[in-house]
């Protein structure tokens, strides 16, 4: 695309849904994305070649290569080091892109079209309107009718009950909590998951058509592969969860105005001094992953939405000023994970079958929201993520090394290992694992640095740096407790805390906070014509509700002041 | 409890070994670290193991047969491995006497502890294994070739089109009414 009025960087779940917006404006937009673009017949095979430079065509969304690369295979989709789904160039004989984490942990990312959406479990739960309001620069107010919006186009269902949902729900009614039917969550208490996957087939349980009929249709299937990219749908733009590559990606092509370039890392961000502007963005380098070579390509305004750890680094290797706020203020919702062990006598009166089948249906379709303290989801991985998530890593050693609890002979914590890990895994289809994250709070000494000595092909990599804080650790022993107290409600024989280290990464926010480094619209303070539209402007966790609806929703309203600013 | 295959027997170091190699970073304008990153791991379980012997815990006899051509850690018995495997994680060795990158550098080391277990748990109950022949060919030329035992062993079925477990829904979403409530 030549001169195009906007270039994007980052097509994941901020990028995609302000390229969409721009088009829809008039406005012609060039996506810039470092990964691969699966299900696209200008690249049929993304991770073997490098196929086109670009495109902006709609028609070439090609659901039976989708399918094919989709493959639901946990290793080929979700190895962080050699999968499909892997923060990393297409070519995947080549090493992941390299993070420094100075603690126990790693950032779990997805480069490609659609970013971590691809592998997301697409929870759309609204920010808590008690860690907004008097709090952010913008009002809970302000935010409502963009999260109606994007839940609207997305669009946004509550998740249908299967086995593990209704056993969560069951645990959590026995433990004295409520159901919360409101989309304003200001009470404690559980509900299930507002998640961006399409209801249902109406004909699921229509024994006369084949599983594999329905998977060409329209609608979730249950089959549970949400975390492993969810292949089933008639079409590219219908497939079943909404990651950005299926919804907002093809709404963006359909405008006509939309170019989407895979496989360019941005590396600098290119600006000049203006007379009445002040320094300004007027373009960036790129460099193709394939072939290596660098080129600039310019725009009338900039939008950065490579997420909270690439957002601050291009900042930062493109020499923009100063500012203390850049990289830092990371969050990360410190998650832990918790897992229960049942009995079938005790399951059959409860769900009328002797097993839960935690890889049937949404991988994550129900949740207890504590406003100010954070979420528990229940959530059923495929096997080799459920062993290494549940039982592979922590940061209390091996269980078995511990005395057992006092009083607590059902509770162990840490790695297991050997005949223990064994007989948790042949007891698999009869476990439920609760994922739990925290709100912490903002501190400038964690973030996101570069040490211009340690540097791959595109610059100095990013340093990142997180240690809770003390609500963060206070509010997520909480939340363990009421974990395990739900876990046992339900029948629960054995229960492990995993307990995650703080560094392990899935919910990276506010390292480019709003009101510090980028004003209420979006727009750099110190840059003009630089917007950001990813995690990073967030002021803070949330309350701890997952953060991609709130990060679509402000990308939703800055489209709207960009083009009326600039256009 | 049934006596399985257990990931040695499934050759899942195999696995781990090639997916330390492969995230290994070198720094671009830097020349390659001295040796590669497995065998820098492997230095790594040696100075722990070595740790833990002098530590006078070790509980059963070293046994160099048991994994020909192994060094002190693969000699040493299971609960033995899992002690000096502990001892690493707790950082309680000296740490300016190991290799680059774990040189005076706790959060990698305790990454890889986590890594380690981790990935033996991954490549076991994953498909890897049913690769069969083409298990250890570069990622894009690898064919399912059989039903992998750690899907047995945990009675995961495989991929699925679907399954038909709709228990029905709890609340309809209130689309375009504020967000108001609607059971």
């Amino acid at each position: 695309m030549a001169d195009p009025d906007v270039i994007v960087i980052g097509s994941g779940g901020g990028g995609a849904v302000i390229a969409k917006e721009l088009g829809e404006k008039g406005l012609q937009v060039l996506v810039l994305e470092a990964g691969p673009w699966y299900g696209h017949s200008e690249w049929p095979e993304p991770n073997k070649e490098r196929g086109a430079q670009s495109s902006s065509s709609v028609e070439d969304l090609n659901v039976t290569l989708y399918k094919e690369q989709y493959s639901k295979l946990e290793g080929e989709m979700n190895d962080l080091i050699t999968g499909r789904l892997r923060w990393g160039p297409a070519d995947r004989n080549r090493p992941p892109w390299y993070r420094n984490v100075t603690e126990r942990g790693f950032v779990w990312q997805n480069a490609g079209v659609g970013g971590t959406t691809q592998s997301y479990l697409a929870n759309c739960p609204r920010a808590f309107p008690g860690s907004v309001d008097s709090i952010w620069p913008i009002s809970y107010r302000d935010l409502i009718p963009y999260y109606e919006k994007v839940e609207a186009t997305l669009p946004v269902e509550f998740a249908p009950v299967t086995s593990k949902e209704e056993l969560f729900f069951y645990g959590a009614m026995k433990a004295g909590w409520q159901l919360i039917p409101d989309l304003n969550v200001t009470t404690p208490g559980y509900r299930p998951q507002p998640n961006a996957i399409l209801p249902t087939n109406r004909h699921l349980t229509n024994p006369d058509y084949s599983l594999e009929q329905l998977s060409w249709m329209t609608g979730c299937t249950l089959a549970g592969h949400c975390i492993n990219g969810c292949p089933h749908g008639p079409s590219v733009d219908k497939i079943a969860k909404r990651s950005t590559n299926v919804s907002y990606v093809p709404l963006a092509l359909r405008t006509g105005r939309v170019t989407i370039r895979p496989n360019a890392y941005a590396i600098r961000i290119l600006t000049e001094p203006h007379p009445s502007e002040g320094q300004r963005a007027i373009g960036v380098r790129i460099r193709d992953t394939w072939t290596g070579e660098t080129e600039e390509l310019m725009a009338d305004v900039m939008v950065l939405a490579a997420g909270a750890i690439e957002s601050p680094r291009l900042w930062l290797n493109s020499g923009l000023p100063s500012n203390p706020w850049v990289g830092k203020g990371l969050v990360n919702h410190y998650f832990d994970w918790v897992t229960g062990m049942f009995d079938e006598k005790d399951l059959i009166p409860i769900l009328g079958c002797p097993e839960i089948n935690p890889f049937v249906g949404h991988t994550s379709g129900g949740r207890l929201d504590y406003p100010g303290l954070g979420s528990i989801m229940v959530t059923g991985l495929s096997p080799g993520l459920a062993a290494s998530m549940s039982f592979g890593i922590s940061q209390s050693g091996y269980s078995n090394l511990h005395p057992p609890y006092g009083g607590m002979p059902w509770y162990a914590q840490g790695r297991i290992a050997g005949p223990e890990l064994q007989h948790w895994m042949e007891n698999y289809r009869r476990t439920l694992s609760l994922v739990i994250f925290a709100d912490d709070e903002v501190d400038i000494r964690n973030g996101v640095t570069v040490d211009p000595l340690n540097k791959d092909e595109h610059g100095p990599v990013p340093k990142v740096r997180y240690v809770p804080g003390q609500q963060g650790e206070k509010n997520r022993l909480k939340l363990v407790r009421i974990a395990v107290d739900i876990l046992r409600k339900a029948g629960a024989r054995k229960v492990l805390r995993t307990d995650w280290p703080a560094s392990l990464m899935i919910h990276m926010e506010s390292t480019m906070r709003m009101g510090f480094v980028v004003d209420s619209n979006g727009e750099a303070y110190q840059v003009k014509r630089l917007y950001i539209a990813d995690n990073s402007v967030h002021f803070n966790a949330l309350g701890g509700a997952n953060p991609t609806l709130t990060t679509q929703a402000l990308a939703t309203r800055t489209a709207e002041q960009l083009a009326e600013t600039y256009f | 409890m049934e006596t399985i295959a257990g990931a040695v027997q499934l050759c899942v170091d195999q696995f781990v070994s090639g997916d330390i190699e492969h995230s290994e970073f070198v720094p671009a304008g830097t020349d390659q670290i001295p040796i590669s990153l497995s065998k820098s791991t492997a230095h790594l379980l040696d100075s722990g193991a070595e740790q833990f012997i002098r530590s006078g815990n070790s509980r059963q006899p070293l046994n160099n047969r048991a994994f020909p051509g192994g060094g002190l850690f693969a000699a040493l018995s299971r609960i033995d491995r899992l002690q000096a495997l502990a001892l690493l994680d707790r950082l309680d060795l000296p740490l300016n006497s190991l290799l680059p990158p774990y040189r005076n550098n706790p959060g990698i080391i305790q990454t890889m502890i986590d890594s380690l277990t981790q990935l033996t748990m991954f490549g076991y109950y994953s498909e890897w294994f049913g690769y069969g022949t083409t298990r250890l060919y570069p990622p894009e030329c690898r064919r399912i070739a059989f039903f992998p035992p750690g899907w047995r062993l945990s009675g995961y079925p495989g991929p699925a089109f679907g399954y038909r477990d709709l228990r029905g829904y709890i609340l309809k979403y209130p689309h375009g009414k504020g967000g108001c409530p609607n059971g």
